[in-house]
């Protein structure tokens, strides 16, 4: 235990970080003989784009960190049924999408029994300070108006025109044919008016 | 087509995020299996993946070719890499170093070591790299070590140093404006904190600064800091925020309730901006009751009641 405590308390004092240049298939294959620093290092490449996803989708904090962490925990458990070990970026992005469609179910139903979530990472809260403000009050539109729509035409909506993904990616996270997420995405359009139109994202 | 998350810079996670997820995902994986030490757990594999590195690449590259024509590389093949205690953090061929102390040890194999746009590379030979906040020390003991960056490209040879000083910028306070106080806190390194703590500092900028310290998880700091602008010949608004934000730290890190209500108290009387009277009447009445002062309890409660 010394030893171990000492390792930690220099590691506090001096920050190294290993320099990343193993393929992740190569990573995945070492995980899944148990090195754990190949863990680490497939959460070092994959973990802040991830989190930040699920501080977008979630518009929580807090929610996106849990769901970042069930979303990694699950990937590594299940690693053995990785059919594509170069695809660890995607696989793990799909999981944690399921991740953040399971809290906002659980988060309508604490709004049935009298529960608001805590949203401290709206769009408006997360753009630049320095935004206009009639930029900052179209994105509360559009959150307003996005927080109204169903679950997964809200995730299309966003991984299509927050995220950048294209459709098929789109359809592929979302589990979805390429037909549904279109029709999704019409119908958030619609739903969402002019509010996306303020944004000129072309939604 | 932009996609509008790069509208949205308050959503790239910072440092302190990601350590705390995977801190957690570690000790769940932990559970599964045997070590009984989860503290230790996640800055170990931090240590094992320097190490890793240095074993792949042992394994399945060729070592630099100048390196491979003068000397017969033995086993590890790669640097040896200390802490400045002595700990052995392993082989590596490559590493990022963002603060403290390493010694390399590159008898037996190259270093490549990288900090904040210095590179420091050796063939052989024994160094050590320190890092502070403001500049780069680099004392070779043997051997040849040649350090390339923006402003200097030289050769340091055995029994020489050099001190390079990094580019001079006050990076937390534009982060720390932002709200960005992990990253902030990031930015200085241990180092460049305690030196801004016991700086010169306007009472605004060290209303900040004690935020960064809090994200830094240095709670000490923290109040030392508000204290200060509590003191400081500076507005009664930004001294009224010290007290409540003092008053806040005191009861949720130390649980210290009265003192937190009497710094609440300070607070109101100084005229607190930006946070309702009735919000922080009622924080007062939760405080004292919390401190078990019954009869004081009430009465915020009472004058929460009474204002609108």
């Amino acid at each position: 235990m010394g030893a171990l405590t000492t390792c930690v308390a220099s590691l506090l004092s001096a920050r190294v970080v290993s320099e990343l240049r193993v393929a992740d298939a190569e990573l995945v294959s070492r995980a899944l003989t148990g090195v754990e620093a190949a863990r680490a290092m497939l959460f070092e490449r994959h973990g802040a784009r991830v989190l930040g996803l699920l501080i977008r989708l979630l518009h929580s904090r807090a929610d996106a960190e849990d769901a970042a962490q069930d979303a990694f925990l699950e990937a590594f458990r299940d690693l053995g049924r990785l059919r594509d070990p170069a695809g660890f970026g995607g696989w793990v992005t799909r999981i944690a999408v399921s991740h953040a469609h399971r809290r906002f179910r659980r988060r309508k139903l604490l709004g049935l029994l009298g529960f608001t979530a805590e949203a401290d990472a709206s769009l408006e809260a997360l753009s630049d300070p320095h935004e206009r403000s009639e930029s900052r009050a179209e994105l509360a539109l559009l959150q307003s108006r996005l927080d109204r729509l169903p679950v997964v035409e809200r995730s299309a909506w966003m991984l299509r025109f927050v995220e950048g993904y294209e459709l098929t990616e789109v359809a592929e996270l979302l589990g979805l044919s390429l037909a549904t997420v279109k029709r999704k995405l019409d119908r958030a359009r619609r739903s969402l008016d002019d509010a996306a139109d303020l944004l000129g994202s072309d939604a | 087509m932009r996609p509008l998350k790069e509208r949205l810079p308050g959503s790239e996670p910072d440092r302190a995020a990601l350590d705390r997820v995977w801190a957690g995902v570690a000790r769940d994986l932990e559970r599964k299996t045997v070590s009984p030490w989860p503290l230790a757990f996640a800055a170990v594999s931090v240590a094992l993946a320097v190490a890793v590195v240095g074993w792949w690449r042992a394994a399945s590259s060729a070592p630099p070719a100048q390196v491979a024509a003068a000397e017969a590389p033995a086993a590890p093949r790669f640097a040896r890499v200390t802490l400045e205690d002595g700990t052995e953090l392993g082989a590596a061929s490559a590493l990022v170093l963002s603060d403290g102390v390493v010694r390399v040890d590159a008898t037996e194999g190259p270093a490549d070591v990288r900090v904040k746009g210095l590179r420091f590379l050796a063939t052989t030979g024994r160094f050590t790299v320190r890092v502070a906040s403001e500049q780069v020390q680099l004392d070779v003991e043997a051997g040849l070590v040649s350090v390339t960056g923006e402003a200097v490209e030289r050769q340091v040879g055995a029994g020489q140093s050099l001190v390079q000083a990094l580019e001079a910028k006050a990076a937390w306070l534009p982060l720390a404006r932002a709200g960005k106080f992990a990253e902030a806190a990031d930015a200085l390194g241990a180092s460049g904190r305690r030196r801004v703590a016991g700086s010169s500092l306007s009472a605004e900028d060290r209303l900040l600064f004690s935020d960064v310290a809090q994200a830094a998880g240095e709670g000490a700091v923290v109040l030392s800091q508000l204290d200060a602008v509590a003191a400081a010949d500076a507005g009664a608004d930004v001294r009224a925020l010290a007290a409540w934000k003092r008053g806040l730290r005191l009861s949720e890190q130390k649980g210290e309730e009265a003192a937190a209500a009497r710094s609440f108290e300070h607070a109101v009387e100084l005229g607190l901006p930006g946070i309702a009277k009735k919000d922080a009447a009622a924080r007062l009445a939760e405080a004292w009751g919390k401190a078990g002062d019954a009869a004081r309890a009430e009465a915020w409660r009472a004058r929460a009641a009474e204002t609108k």
